[in-house]
């Protein structure tokens, strides 16, 4: 990236209009968001025409037709997101921190942030949409297996996609940011372990429906191993206060009147 | 993202379309073929099931009866049926509203329990309410075990001519005649748009300022733990004074106001009722069940049982029921079928023995055979980590009359 | 400055601060700050949205979700116990890094609003049930309770012992303004029901029969006969206990913004 258009973006000295730069700054998040919006609308839309219709039984031919094919696509479209991404980001990974200037430090932060909106939108869709359609679901349905419509929206993609958003992330924070290069940062790790410590936290709850086969109580205790895994987003706060303080550090320093940018 | 759900409408009705020409066959089941076969053998044998009216208007009345026997082979790794029962219906949401629901002539608003080895007639009267297609099962909820689930019925329901919107009227004890759909609706929204509009305002207050996240985070930093409440000013005191004032008299007041608008109210209401078993009516047939065998190849359950004819008059069996499925004797050909009526193998009973008269004891092989043990997964009995059966046997005297009493004991695979 | 060089800092960073100090009078990095700002409300509220919805529904949804879950004894204990045991942290950093009283707000309003939308989404369009009898609870007077009490003292301790009693007791008298009417009685086959009883009743819920709910059962009564003022009083206490404990954990959490030199 040349060094002016690094500048312009890290620290907006660009010509364009107020709402034009907006959206240009925030192209990545706008084109991003719109994206899992629209891949959350389009499988919500799935889920209302096909769930009641074809999904209340597991071993019928409907199901194994209109549901299942769309399980084994989630699993391979998000296992290979996140393990071409993840690997992606750390072939490409930068050792050298001396050479990473300040501004495209800062607009590396941007573009961090940018990931983060995306991964936000995105936690906003499955709170509004899946979390309690798999609710709603239960209570009205007998229970089958675990591969219900719900659960197949909620527990292999909407969850997963989060955690196939959050690791390439950390990856890619911890190989092109300076201050998280040849370190981890102990906060992100843990919203990290957290998320991803759902998917396998789902054979507790399946194991525990084997006891009380049917019944749908969501306050069980066998649920709140979600709840303590969603605890780990406590670890935000701490990794937000990280975000300031290196932010505010090279925002500072760039923007002063005697700074000099590097040759 | 509302733009887009908004206008999701269109295309769900081209798939609802899609699904309805792909849907030729009606095989499906709702959750009960993933219970364990035993369990489904084991628990309640349900019989009689009728359905009826089954093509109706939304806004008309379905009516649903039928009988059950709870299984005296009930599985020891299941919480009883004994303890606490609630009467069901299985329909996907309130497609359907409950009108009325009794047990043995009592009413079924609450739970119950049901004794072992009795007989229960049900009755449930529904009213449409979303048109749609719909496989109606009575279901039986068992505390801590979950749903006993009988077979399901299709049951076809159309929009009403009016195309008014549901309605769902009663009168309260206060005499007031109010539509359950809507009722207190108008409260709801205005407390809760107040409410919000409160959330927002502070979190307004809060958040827009000139110094925010890092600002402050510098300055706190700077001045240090001790005197970082610098930062809160005589303003933030003055408004955050007043949304606590303002926060505390609206929840009394809503809460007076509230009170003084509805003088009379009691709380939810709970507890379980008592309902009297019905004796199974005895046929004067004795069973003995000898063994039993389940041939996994050819999709069969073959029972050795010594009957005793203790009647007056010959008798016959016509039919053998476990898991909801009926293998009738076609030599009997007795025992109604209901329209609509699904799991019925109108051939699938074999007995080697057709007429046993009376005094008579005899040794006779019964074998209960269709794909329906294959179609409901009734072959997973293999992997019952206890594997006895149970089920009802049906017999008739000469005048036709219908006797039942339940049989049950081990079952051995019979691999080859 | 002098403090900074007390506290046995870097020379470095001493300077490195004073400059940070600085960029707050320079509109040119104000800008940006305000630019991160904006972003960061975005992210942490979409992500809380998550967090408290997932922590709601499966500890107190079933109570959220039924007007015939909401009873005197166990949904106005349960429900601020979760709530608090949430906000509770994200208050503890949010004040001690940034000292904005907003957290109980934010969670109770967040709360509601992607309650409302999913309740619309989930129960009324994708399962038929009407909004009279699934929607949603509001607890965001409490939070503003919860945050004014601490803007206005400036403690922690004290907000927990105001605020997080005052969020415990309040939760059926603010209810209580809209739900009152769904406790009107009503007979039905010779028996006494309430209005929410009734729906319950006949708004068909195949897997959540009737004897799912944990509710109030008749039992002795103290207080001159009111379940309700106890409940209250047990659930401040309650609300008090779980806020500070969880105070604790977020201070142990907020500690943890360091970095490590590999997984362990």
């Amino acid at each position: 990236m040349a060094k002016e258009n690094t500048q312009t973006v890290a620290l907006d000295t660009s010509d364009d209009s107020k709402v034009a730069g907006h959206f240009k700054r925030n192209r990545f998040a706008y084109f991003f968001g719109a994206l899992v919006i629209a891949a959350g609308t389009g499988i919500r839309i799935y889920l209302d025409t096909m769930g009641f219709t074809v999904g209340t039984d597991y071993y019928s031919e409907e199901f194994q037709k209109y549901w299942m094919p769309v399980l084994y696509g989630e699993l391979i479209l998000l296992s290979s997101f996140t393990v071409i991404l993840s690997v992606y980001c750390w072939m490409t990974r930068e050792t050298d921190a001396s050479s990473i200037s300040k501004e495209l430090e800062l607009s590396r932060y941007w573009k961090l942030l940018g990931i983060f909106t995306v991964m936000g939108i995105w936690a906003g869709c499955v709170a509004s949409n899946a979390v309690e359609s798999d609710a709603a679901w239960h209570q009205v349905t007998i229970r089958d297996t675990d591969f219900t419509p719900t659960h197949i929206v909620i527990f292999y993609f909407a969850l997963p996609f989060l955690t196939a958003m959050l690791i390439p992330a950390f990856i890619w924070t911890h190989t092109r940011i300076p201050a998280y290069m040849n370190k981890i940062s102990v906060p992100f790790l843990a919203v990290v372990c957290g998320i991803l410590m759902i998917m396998p936290n789902y054979g507790f709850n399946e194991w525990g429906h084997t006891f009380f086969y049917a019944e749908e109580l969501f306050a069980a205790p066998i649920h709140y191993g979600f709840v303590f895994l969603g605890w780990s987003l406590f670890f935000l706060v701490p990794l937000a206060m990280q975000l300031i303080g290196n932010m505010a550090r090279l925002i500072a320093e760039t923007t002063a009147d005697d700074y000099q940018p590097a040759a | 993202m509302m733009k887009l759900i908004a206008g999701k409408t269109g295309l769900r009705t081209l798939l609802a379309g899609l699904v309805m020409v792909l849907l030729a066959g009606d095989a499906l089941a709702h959750g009960e073929r993933a219970q364990l076969a035993s369990m489904r053998m084991r628990t309640v044998h349900w019989f009689d099931t009728k359905v009826e009216p089954l093509n109706v208007k939304v806004g008309d009345i379905v009516t649903v009866t039928g009988k059950l026997v709870t299984s005296e082979w009930w599985p020891k790794h299941m919480p009883s049926i004994e303890e606490t029962v609630y009467l069901n219906i299985g329909v996907p949401g309130p497609t359907f509203l409950r009108l009325h629901s009794e047990v043995n002539g009592v009413p079924m608003m609450r739970s119950t329990a049901f004794p072992l080895g009795k007989v229960y007639e049900y009755k449930t009267v529904l009213r449409a309410r979303v048109a749609g297609r719909y496989h109606v099962h009575p279901i039986l909820n068992v505390k801590d075990a979950g749903s006993l689930v009988d077979k399901g019925t299709w049951l076809e329901v159309a929009e009403n001519d009016s195309g008014a919107p549901f309605v769902n009227e009663i009168t309260t004890l206060t005499g007031e005649t109010i539509d359950l759909e809507t009722y207190g609706l108008d409260g709801v929204y205005t407390w809760h748009l107040i409410w919000i509009a409160m959330g927002v305002a502070y979190l307004l207050y809060w958040l827009i300022r000139k110094e925010l996240f890092i600002p402050r985070f510098i300055r706190i930093r700077e001045l240090g733990s001790d005197r970082a409440n610098e930062l809160m000013t005589k303003k933030d005191f003055v408004v955050s004074s007043l949304f606590f004032t303002t926060a505390l008299a609206l929840i009394l007041g809503g809460y007076l106001w509230a009170e003084n608008k509805y003088p009379i109210t009691i709380p939810l209401q709970t507890g379980l009722v008592e309902v009297e078993p019905i004796e199974i009516p005895t046929g004067g047939l004795e069973v003995v069940v000898d063994h039993a065998t389940y041939d996994l190849a050819g999709r069969s359950l073959s029972m050795q049982l010594q009957l005793t004819n203790n009647s007056e008059g010959p008798l016959r069996i016509g039919e053998f029921l476990t898991a909801n499925i009926r293998f009738l004797n076609p030599d009997v050909n007795e025992g109604e079928i209901y329209e609509g009526e699904e799991m019925v193998s109108k051939d699938g009973l074999t007995v080697s023995v057709d007429t046993i008269e009376p005094g008579q004891t005899v040794d006779v092989e019964l074998v209960a055979s269709d794909a329906l043990w294959e179609q409901y997964r009734m072959t997973g009995l293999i992997h019952d980590p206890d594997s006895r059966f149970a089920g009802m046997i049906f017999y008739y005297d000469e005048n036709g009359e219908r006797f039942f009493q339940e049989v049950g004991g081990a079952v051995l695979p019979n691999f080859f | 400055m002098s403090e900074a060089n007390a506290s046995g800092l870097a020379e470095t960073e001493v300077k490195a601060r004073a400059l940070d100090l600085k960029s707050l009078d320079n509109p040119r990095a104000m800008k940006l700050y305000r630019r991160f700002d904006g972003i960061i409300i975005l992210v942490l509220f979409t992500f809380l949205v998550l967090g408290i919805q997932i922590q709601f529904t499966l500890t107190a949804g079933d109570w959220d979700y039924w007007i015939d879950w909401r009873d005197r004894r166990w949904w106005p204990l349960v429900a601020p116990f979760s709530l608090l045991l949430f906000i509770a942290p994200f208050t503890y950093g949010i004040w001690e890094r940034v000292r904005l009283p907003i957290m109980a707000t934010a969670v109770t309003t967040l709360l509601c609003l992607v309650s409302w939308l999913s309740r619309y989404l989930n129960f009324y369009e994708f399962t038929h049930f009407p909004l009279s009898f699934t929607f949603p609870s509001t607890y965001i007077g409490l939070g503003i309770l919860l945050d004014c009490a601490l803007a206005i003292s400036r403690s922690l301790i004290v907000s927990t012992l105001i605020g997080g009693g005052l969020f415990g007791a309040l939760v059926y008298p603010i209810n209580w303004s809209f739900m009152a009417p769904y406790k009107v009685p009503v007979e039905f086959n010779g028996m006494l029901m309430s209005v929410a009883d009734m729906m319950g009743y006949q708004y068909i819920r195949t897997t959540t029969p009737e004897y799912l709910r944990i509710i109030e059962e008749s039992t002795l009564r103290t207080f001159g006969g009111s379940v309700t003022p106890l409940t209250a009083v047990f659930s401040a206490l309650c609300g008090m206990v779980v806020y500070a404990a969880f105070l604790w954990v977020g201070y142990k959490i907020n500690g943890l913004d360091k970095f490590t030199k590999r997984i362990v």
